[in-house]
């Protein structure tokens, strides 16, 4: 029998007690291992394939030699490896330009995070908004056309300022309907474009109907409120109302 | 971090820097771990390939570290990986045994019979060694792997006086079954 003979059946032997084990351990599992923590079954694992697997406790746990070891390797060695680990790796770019997509990608998410929490800002002070008290609304009787005398410009002009508007559309010699509905016409387009209906609006005792606007809906232009009767299936055109909001 | 020479502010080391530093004694710690020079080289140089584009994880502290920490797993995972595919080939290696006496092409009678008497060897071994109590069978294995009483030791749990006990149990039985002295005795490294 030769050395080799007995390594070799060795090595048989071995390969053929790991091939009946399970999944290796881990690296921190081999680790844990060594410093003494495992128990058990746990333990008795990692230690059957440690028998068999040796290298891997002195991969994990063997030192590195000191700085002054004598190297194995020549420096031609050396050099010759270092341009193979080269090759695959694409130069560098120009720390500028690294720099400026870096610089590029923080400014991006700082707007687009800026702009996210101003939203949500928006957000919470316009519910806010909505839910406290109105003051200095500005409440404005309108006339329908017709009746706001012979002018050339037939259009009431609304006042400036930042009061949001509270319209009280009065009907003049008006029957009664089962109900009424509201349009408001932006005229500046041919034909008309539609900015806002509702029907449902109620008739109050002095023949009025109140449609509250908010100002920034009226941007500097002409505008068309129209109330309708609604009558079973009809809809009958009781009024028409020209606006004219100036700029500020 | 970067493969050029230049670093901010002169404080990071370059890719070369570290190459030139640690390269050698990561091929050391390679060969170490029972890899051939050759592929201690290939396996440092993926190790530092590694480390280059792994640079995200590194937190600042020592390179040397993050050096010896990306090979260590590297390693390891190598490791594992050669020995799953050598399970996988246990099987088909005995059926490659028979094959080859079975249908090579040897010339002559006496190749035959000397094959014929090596697989004969081989099979009375590894019953010999199968057949050995767990414990000595253990100690056999890793001393025959070139490992120390005191790593044995460590290995299975037991003193450096036990695991020297248990090797010599196992030479006692294996001659005994084969009639021949295993290697490894204590004229051996301890």
């Amino acid at each position: 029998m030769t050395k080799n003979d007995w390594h070799e059946a060795v090595q048989a032997v071995s390969d053929a007690e790991l091939a009946s084990l399970g999944e290796p351990p881990t690296d921190e599992e081999v680790l844990a291992f060594s410093r003494g923590e495992l128990t058990g079954v746990a333990e008795a694992r990692v230690r059957e394939y440690l028998v068999h697997v040796p290298e891997l406790l002195d991969a994990l746990t063997a030192p590195f030699p000191p700085e002054d070891a004598p190297s194995v390797l020549t420096d031609a060695e050396v050099a010759g490896d270092w341009k193979r680990i080269r090759a695959p790796i694409k130069p560098a770019r120009p720390w500028y330009i690294r720099k400026g997509w870096a610089i590029a990608a923080s400014v991006t998410a700082l707007a687009l995070g800026g702009l996210l929490m101003e939203s949500h800002q928006t957000n919470r002070r316009l519910e806010h908004e909505l839910a406290e008290p109105r003051t200095n609304l500005d409440n404005r009787l309108l006339l329908p056309d017709g009746e706001r005398g012979l002018g050339e410009d037939r259009a009431a002009t609304l006042p400036g300022g930042n009061a949001d508007f509270v319209f009280a559309a009065a009907l003049i010699n008006a029957p009664r309907y089962d109900a009424y509905a509201v349009a408001l016409l932006d005229l500046a387009t041919t034909p008309s474009r539609l900015l806002y209906s509702a029907n449902g609006l109620r008739r109050h005792t002095d023949n009025t109907l109140t449609i509250f606007v908010p100002r920034a809906f009226l941007p500097a232009g002409r505008y068309r409120l129209v109330i309708y009767g609604l009558q079973e299936s009809r809809r009958d055109v009781l009024a028409t109302y020209t606006l004219r909001v100036p700029r500020n | 971090m970067h493969i050029g020479g230049w670093s901010a502010g002169g404080r990071i080391p370059s890719f070369e820097d570290l190459y030139q530093r640690y390269y050698r004694r990561v091929v050391s710690y390679v060969m170490n771990c029972r890899f051939s020079r050759d592929d201690a080289q290939e396996l440092t140089q993926e190790i530092f390939i590694r480390v280059l584009t792994h640079m995200d994880t590194y937190r600042g502290d020592s390179e040397w570290n993050f050096i010896q920490t990306t090979a260590r797993r590297h390693v390891s995972n190598e490791i594992r990986r050669l020995h799953a595919k050598k399970r996988e080939a246990v099987m088909s290696a005995v059926h490659e045994l028979a094959h080859d006496l079975e249908d090579k092409a040897l010339p002559a009678d006496l190749k035959i019979e000397r094959h014929e008497a090596m697989a004969d060897r081989q099979r009375k071994l590894r019953a010999a060694i199968a057949q050995l109590p767990p414990g000595s069978r253990h100690a056999f294995i890793l001393r025959m792997k070139g490992k120390t009483y005191k790593e044995i030791a460590h290995i299975c749990g037991i003193t450096d006086v036990a695991a020297r006990a248990r090797f010599h149990e196992a030479r006692v039985r294996l001659k005994a079954q084969v009639g021949e002295d295993p290697p490894g005795g204590d004229d051996d490294k301890e």
